[in-house]
C-alpha cells in the first residue's frame, strides 16, 4: 500500500517552499477512508486554530496533529527553523509507506530531516472552552449504542446502531429548531469516527469529561468509550449519520435523521 | 478465529493391533522393546515418532514398570497455517487420556487403557512468516515419577499475509531425538505441508504429512503417510466446534489395509476466550483394530508477548 500527501509519496513530489519568518497556514484533511493519521512537522509546531472548519475556543500549540478519516485541521506553522524538513506521519511504518512531504526553506540544501516523536499525542479537550463556560441548553437525548455482530471468523462483522444495521436501523425524527444530544456508547472493540451530515455539532462530553464550545462534524470515539455531541436541527432535510470508517459504513454503520 | 486456536500438531498413535504394513502384532513394537522384532516390521519407523507421545510414554512405561506394557497416548492437533507472531512465545500443554484402549497386556506391553500423558510445546515466533517449535516429552507413570524421554525441534514457514493468497499455506519440518531405551529409532524426521481456509463460519485445514526415520531399525522402510484434517464451525465469537481426523496409512508406496490403518475421528471444540489463550478439547474414537477406541484430549496454550511495543512503530 502506498500513502501520499497531495497525491505524492514522500520523496517523489515537489517540496513545499517556505521562507524563514513566514507564518504558513496549513489546512490538513485526512482523506483516507479507513486510517487515522498522526502528522508532525520536524523541527516545528502547529498552532491549531480550527477543527473541521470551525474555530476552536482555545487555539493551542501542539507537536502533532491527529486526524481520523474526514477530519480537518487548520493550523499555523511559524517557519523559524531554516533547513529541509519532513512533514509526515509520526508512525514509522506509515511514513515509510510514503505519507510525507518535504518542507524546504529558501536557500536550504541537504537531505530532509525527520525528528521521531516517541509517542502519539492528541486530546480534543485542550481546544475546548472550560466546561463551566456558558450554560448548557436543554437538549433532547437520542441514545446511540454502537456494536458489531459476529458473522464468523471468515467474515467481516456487521455494524449496528442500537442493535440494527442500515437500512433496517431506526430513523429518528427531528423538529426544526430543537436541540438534540446524541449520547453515544461505543460498545465495540474498534474506534469509530462518527460524522453528521449537514450540521455542525458541539462536543459536550468525551469519555465522561464535559466540554463546551468545541464545534465539529466528525468525532473519533475510542473503543469501549462514550461521547456526547449536541446540535440544533436547523437544516431541514434527510441527514445522514454514520461512521466514516468506510468498512464500517459499508457494513451497516449508518442511519438517517429525518425532519418531522 | 485467533491464530492460536488454529496452529496445531497432529499426532496419533497406533497403540495396539496389527502392524500397518506387515500384519505383525504391534503392541509395543514401536516402543523398541528388545523382545520385539521391530526391524522385521515393515511399518514406517518414522511413523513411530509421528505418534511420538504415545510411543514415548509407552517406552517409559515399559522401562520403568519393569515389564513390557503397551500404552496409548497422543499429542493430537491439526496445524493451521498461521505462525506465532515475532517476539511472542506460545506455551502449550497437551494432555491426553485413554478411557477405552487396549485392556490386555500383549507381548509384555502395558495396555493403553486409562493412560494419561503430558507434552510441553514451546513455540517462538521469528518473524511474520516463520516460527520454531520445541518439544519436551515427559512421561508420568505411577511408581516412576516424571521422566524425560526426548526432544524435537520444529521450524515452520508460511506464505506471508502480504502475498494475499486465498488459502493459508505453510510448511513444517520436524527433527527429533528420543532416547534409545525408549525407541530404537533415535532420530526421525517429518515434513508437513499445511493448508487451511476460512469461509464465513467454516474453517478447514489439511495436513498431508510425510515421515522418515534417519537412524534406527526402520531407516530402510521408506516414507510414511500420516494425514490430518479438520473442519469446524463458529457457533459464536468464542465457541467453535467440529471434527478432526487423523490417520496413518503406512508406507506411501504400499498403504496398509484399512483394518490395519490408524483411523481416528475426534469431536472437538475450540474456545476463543482471548487472543492470549488457546483451548482445545476433544473426544475421539478409533474404529479400526489398530487404533484406541476412545480418547479424550485437551490443549491449553498461553501466548506471551515479550517484545517492547512503541506506539510510533
Amino acid at each position: 500500500m502506498c500513502l501520499t500527501v497531495n497525491g505524492k509519496m514522500l520523496g517523489f513530489g515537489e517540496p513545499v517552499k517556505v521562507k524563514q519568518g513566514e507564518r504558513v497556514m496549513l489546512h490538513v484533511l485526512n482523506s483516507s477512508p479507513t486510517e487515522v493519521h498522526w502528522v508532525a512537522l520536524a523541527g516545528h509546531h502547529f498552532q491549531v486554530l480550527a477543527l473541521d472548519g470551525n474555530a476552536v475556543p482555545q487555539p493551542r500549540t501542539v507537536e502533532m496533529l491527529r486526524l481520523a478519516p474526514a477530519e480537518r485541521v487548520s493550523a499555523i506553522v511559524e517557519m523559524n527553523a531554516p533547513g529541509v524538513w519532513v512533514l509526515g506521519e509520526v508512525r514509522k511504518h506509515v511514513q515509510a509507506a510514503g505519507m510525507g512531504i518535504v518542507i524546504e526553506y529558501a536557500n536550504a540544501t541537504g537531505a530532509p530531516k525527520w525528528v521521531q516523536p516517541d509517542d502519539l499525542v492528541w486530546d480534543y479537550a485542550q481546544f475546548a472552552a472550560s466546561a463551566a463556560t456558558g450554560s448548557a441548553e436543554a437538549a433532547t437525548d437520542i441514545s446511540l449504542d454502537f456494536d458489531s455482530k459476529f458473522e464468523g471468523h471468515g467474515n467481516e462483522e456487521r455494524w449496528t446502531i442500537n442493535g440494527k444495521s442500515y437500512p433496517d436501523v431506526e430513523s429518528p425524527a427531528l423538529v426544526e429548531g430543537k436541540r438534540y444530544r446524541l449520547a453515544m456508547k461505543n460498545l465495540s472493540a474498534n474506534d469509530h469516527p462518527i460524522h453528521l451530515h449537514r450540521h455542525t455539532f458541539e462536543i459536550t462530553n468525551v469519555g465522561g469529561s464535559a466540554l463546551r464550545g468545541l464545534m465539529k462534524d466528525v468525532l473519533l470515539i475510542p473503543a469501549k468509550a462514550t461521547s456526547s455531541v449536541e446540535f440544533t436541527a436547523n437544516h431541514p432535510g434527510n441527514t445522514l449519520f454514520h461512521c466514516h470508517q468506510q468498512d464500517h459504513m459499508d457494513r451497516g454503520f449508518m442511519m438517517v435523521l429525518r425532519y418531522a | 478465529m485467533p491464530e492460536a486456536t488454529r496452529r496445531s500438531i497432529p499426532r496419533g498413535l497406533k497403540p495396539h493391533g496389527l502392524c500397518g504394513s506387515c500384519g505383525t502384532e504391534t503392541q509395543g513394537l514401536s516402543l523398541g522393546l528388545p523382545a520385539v522384532p521391530l526391524t522385521k516390521c515393515t511399518a514406517s519407523a518414522a511413523a513411530f515418532w509421528n505418534r511420538r507421545v504415545g510411543f514415548v510414554f509407552a517406552a517409559v512405561a515399559i522401562l520403568f514398570a519393569g515389564s513390557a506394557r503397551a500404552q496409548g497416548n497422543y499429542e493430537i492437533q491439526v496445524y493451521g497455517a498461521d505462525t506465532v507472531a515475532p517476539k511472542n512465545l506460545m506455551v502449550e500443554l497437551h494432555s491426553n487420556f485413554t478411557p477405552d484402549g487396549q485392556e490386555k497386556t500383549i507381548d509384555g506391553v502395558y495396555p493403553t487403557n486409562h493412560q494419561e500423558h503430558e507434552t510441553l510445546e514451546l513455540t517462538e515466533g521469528i518473524n511474520d512468516w516463520a516460527e520454531v517449535g520445541f518439544y519436551v516429552f515427559t512421561s508420568e507413570q505411577a511408581g516412576h515419577g516424571v521422566q524425560w524421554v526426548g526432544d524435537h525441534i520444529r521450524p515452520r514457514v508460511r506464505v506471508p499475509d502480504s502475498w494475499h493468497w486465498p488459502v493459508g499455506v505453510s510448511l513444517s519440518t520436524e527433527v527429533g531425538y528420543q532416547r534409545a531405551v525408549y525407541s530404537p529409532d533415535t532420530w526421525t524426521w517429518e515434513i508437513r505441508p499445511i493448508l487451511d481456509y476460512t469461509k464465513g463460519r467454516w474453517y478447514f485445514a489439511v495436513n498431508p504429512a510425510l515421515e522418515r526415520t534417519w537412524h534406527g531399525p526402520d531407516v530402510a522402510q521408506g516414507i510414511g503417510f500420516s494425514p490430518g484434517a479438520k473442519i469446524s464451525y463458529d457457533f459464536s465469537n468464542v465457541v467453535s466446534a467440529g471434527f478432526e481426523y487423523y490417520a496413518d496409512y503406512g508406507r506411501i508406496t504400499s498403504p496398509d489395509t484399512l483394518h490395519n490403518q490408524q483411523q481416528q475421528i475426534f469431536v472437538v471444540t475450540d474456545l476463543n476466550v482471548s487472543p492470549k489463550w488457546e483451548i482445545n478439547i476433544g473426544v475421539g474414537i478409533g474404529p479400526t483394530a489398530a487404533t484406541d477406541h476412545l480418547i479424550v484430549k485437551g490443549i491449553l496454550g498461553r501466548r506471551f508477548d515479550w517484545g517492547k511495543h512503541s506506539p510510533v512503530d
